[in-house]
């Protein structure tokens, strides 16, 4: 390995004699040995011992669980996948009135002569959240005087501007649908990196916090179909969302549903319980993650969306386990029974498989388990069935998905529109205000603006 | 005259509405068959062509017409084979769980490839072609020493060659940014990132580490984060896995691939392109036995539109060329890289050496 580096160091000598041509180079090369700073001189001699024996060493190690086991180096990586990054602090609850944000826009001068890019064209408000690569705050463009979110993303004198940085900005800069958070704008000063995002009032999370109980059938055949016609969008461009879960499906006001929480690693593992055993949540991973398969696809999300379908259905989690995997798997078992070899091949050879985890159960219908499915017609059990298949091979695509009998009582035409076209501008789209706003409203006000204002 | 063959497969221009897969076959209807501008193989089109002349042929259409319900099944169904070949090798490639999306896939690889090519080869005029084949070189071995996958050394040099045209660089830092691109596609690819003293050490300590990030920031900027690139590898493995294409076959076109990052001229073709040529000429060069099973895939593979024959026959020429010229030359990274025996010697075949003469001799 070390003659291999010297090798390559000696090349590298070649290169810039080349590429500088023979008789600048010791003249630039003396010119910017005198730029760079003494302390940084001095110091190399003493670095370039220590390296020449730590070069091995000289590969950082991601987190182990980003690596992935079986990259070879002719394998091809399918999916992106989409990074599971998980924020300390819980969005903040405080939402826009949208009313409220005319007000917001007397406040700033607009300015014709700003840009986008430029660090001054947005003013921070507060705080969203907070996380280990990243803050979120809500901001203000002073271009248009939207609301927006800003993304800052803390630099790092070792590594430079951070990989998950990089690969969501590249990802999102290629995602454009109605149902993914838009990426309006990156801002590169001296001291950070800023993303703009769009603002979006609400996150699933909190709505059904505000409305508990489950929600309005029509609304979750909405949220629904959003949440696969986005699902279905980045799918089929190889990419994978691998963190679904009601915090990162953020809501506007009109009802809009936008997937957001794009970091972008390409690796195919997710992040492991003991890499942030506090936050990181198994509610929404499906069976054949749990038991450490590495080889999911789409069908990984898929399980992901039909928990959160039952989610909204019931008002509560799907399965909610308390502790670890082995916890999490029970609940999934007490619903859909023990896999065995014989339903599930490949099952024992799967790596975290232990085979006291399988305490027999039987399956039960999913409208014993889940009440809210007897009042309901029986093609929505079928979906929810359909999505929670515990083999990963049976589970419904997002695009067939979009099929399903569920969704025909909405205009056909809904499935014509194009990507960036949001589903609210179909006629006869709408949301319905939920059962909790019908008694709260004694002023008649529009629903749109109900929700909202109520957080206010 | 019907549409030929060619344009439907690749007929993907950006869809952008909301439709299911089927709409995307009668799109695919219009179907005729030209064997004679295939990927200027014309071993491989045997078949095609009697097909295809049994259609031309008035009688012979009305006979087949009778039975088979109509002209549209019969031009739906070379290309349902296609897909369906399409499908199963990218399902092949680790996809298994995901034959729903196969097409759509495909679709979009063939939507995305045109951001790897660029609109022309020009560089600044400091940059000679002397210096960039220097260069991309030595990034090569670089690339080969931190064990990198391929994809990232072809995100490399594309954002190099980006990079290059978009921002003003001097001459003395063009080492810098040849390691910064290498350093920004390890962050897009790998899990494994090195570390940026690691980097000033293999240039021998000549820029600090500080000027480094300095770049890096200054690329980024200047390609406005853009690193989204659709790697030629990925055509290079569908291609070759439709036909059916034995391992050597696959590793002297991977060989032939990376000789073209050393080609300037080779900037602007599409990876579909390259990918195709580099299969070519290596089945050319290798001259395997052929069977009527391979010749049929092989055929299958080629009806995909990758190009016009006669920018096929020059990406060849380039290629067969740089091949024939790379063990005499001081930059042999590429050619020592795939000299070992895992990559089964493909570099050193001897056939290498007059592949230009064995493309003439075609042509």
């Amino acid at each position: 390995m070390e003659s291999l580096s010297q090798w390559v160091r000696e090349a590298g000598w070649w290169v810039r004699r080349c590429c500088g041509g023979e008789d600048t180079v010791d003249v630039e090369e003396k010119g910017r040995r005198e730029e760079g700073d003494e302390e940084e001189q001095d110091k190399h001699e003493v670095v370039e011992i220590e390296e020449e024996s730590s070069f091995r060493k000289s590969l950082t190690l991601l987190p182990p669980d980003k690596l992935d086991p079986d990259q070879s180096g002719s394998q091809i990586q399918w999916f992106q996948t989409l990074q599971v990054r998980q924020l300390r602090v819980q969005r903040g609850r405080s939402n826009s009135d949208p009313l409220g944000e005319k007000g917001n826009k007397d406040h700033f001068t607009w300015k014709p002569g700003l840009q986008f890019g430029a660090a001054q064209s947005y003013v921070s408000l507060e705080k969203l959240a907070e996380g280990a690569y990243s803050s979120v705050y809500k901001g203000v463009s002073r271009i248009s005087g939207q609301l927006v979110a800003l993304k800052v993303i803390h630099m790092k004198m070792e590594e430079g501007v951070p990989f998950t940085a990089i690969r969501e900005a590249s990802l999102l800069k290629h995602l454009k649908h109605a149902n993914i958070v838009l990426l309006h704008d990156i801002i590169h000063t001296k001291e950070s990196l800023n993303f703009v995002f769009e603002y979006v009032q609400t996150d699933l999370a909190q709505y059904m916090t505000q409305h508990p109980g489950g929600l309005q059938s029509h609304n979750i055949r909405i949220f629904m179909f959003q949440l696969l016609r986005g699902l279905c969008y980045i799918h089929s461009r190889k990419i994978l969302h691998r963190d679904l879960k009601p915090q990162n499906l953020l809501i506007s006001s009109l009802g809009e549903l936008k997937l957001a929480d794009f970091g972008l690693a390409r690796s195919k593992s997710i992040p492991s319980q003991t890499f942030s055993s506090e936050v990181v949540t198994l509610w929404y991973r499906p069976p054949d993650v749990l038991l450490g398969s590495t080889d999911y696809s789409t069908a990984l999300d898929m399980w992901g969306a039909g928990c959160i379908f039952i989610e909204m259905l019931q008002g509560m989690p799907a399965f909610p386990g308390v502790s670890d995997v082995y916890e999490q798997l029970q609940k999934i078992w007490m619903v859909m029974g023990i896999p065995s070899e014989d339903s599930w091949p490949g099952l024992s050879l799967l790596p975290n498989y232990k085979a006291e985890w399988f305490v027999h159960s039987e399956p039960k219908q999913f409208r014993t388990v889940w009440k809210r499915l007897n009042q309901l017609p029986c093609k929505t059990e079928d979906l929810v069935q359909r999505m929670l298949k515990v083999i990963p091979t049976h589970r419904i695509s997002a695009q067939e998905s979009l099929q399903h009998p569920y969704f025909s009582t909405l205009p056909p035409t809904i499935m014509h529109i194009r990507d960036t076209v949001s589903i609210f501008k179909v006629p006869g789209v709408y949301l319905e205000p939920e059962v909790r706003d019908i008694f709260n409203s004694a002023k008649k006000i529009r629903p749109s603006l109900q929700l909202a204002a109520k957080y206010w | 005259r019907r549409a030929p063959l060619r344009t439907w497969a690749n007929a993907c221009g950006p869809i952008d509405r909301w439709q299911p897969v089927e709409v995307d076959e009668s799109r695919m209807a219009p179907v005729k068959m030209e064997p004679e501008r295939r990927w200027g193989d014309k071993s491989g089109c045997i078949i095609l062509s009697s097909f295809s002349s049994c259609i031309a042929d008035g009688c012979v259409e009305e006979h087949v017409l009778h039975g088979m319900q109509g002209l549209h099944s019969l031009q739906a169904l070379v290309p349902s084979l296609l897909r369906h070949e399409i499908e199963r090798a990218l399902e092949k490639l680790n996809l298994i769980e995901d034959g729903v999306y196969a097409w759509e896939m495909f679709l979009e690889m063939m939507r995305t490839q045109s951001w790897n090519s660029l609109p022309n080869a020009d560089m600044p005029r400091h940059f000679t072609e002397t210096t960039r084949v220097i260069l991309v070189d030595w990034l090569i071995q670089v690339h080969e020493m931190l064990h990198f996958q391929e994809d990232t050394l072809y995100l490399a040099i594309h954002l190099l060659n980006r990079s290059l045209q978009l921002i003003k660089v001097t001459t003395a830092n063009l080492q810098l940014l040849g390691m910064v691109c290498l350093f920004l596609a390890a962050k897009k690819e790998e899990c494994l990132l090195p570390e940026v003293s690691g980097l000033c050490y293999l240039m021998d300590h000549t820029y600090t580490k500080h000027q480094l990030l300095r770049m890096e920031r200054k690329v980024l900027c200047g390609l406005k984060f853009n690193l989204s690139f659709c790697p030629p590898l990925h055509f290079l493995f569908l291609l070759a896995s439709i036909a059916r294409c034995s391992p050597k076959v696959v590793w002297m076109a991977r060989y032939l691939m990376e000789l073209s990052l050393l080609e300037i001229q080779c900037l602007v073709f599409l990876p579909m392109q390259l990918a195709g040529a580099a299969l070519c000429l290596s089945r050319r060069v290798l001259q395997e036995p052929s069977t009527p099973e391979g010749e049929a895939a092989w055929c299958l593979a080629s009806s995909i539109h990758v190009g016009s024959e006669p920018t096929l026959l020059k990406i060849m020429h380039i290629l067969a060329s740089a091949a024939a010229k790379a063990h005499s030359r001081e930059t042999c990274a590429s050619f020592i890289k795939f000299s070992s025996s895992e990559t089964l010697h493909v570099s050193r075949h001897p056939n290498l050496k007059n592949a230009s003469a064995l493309l003439g001799m075609c042509t």
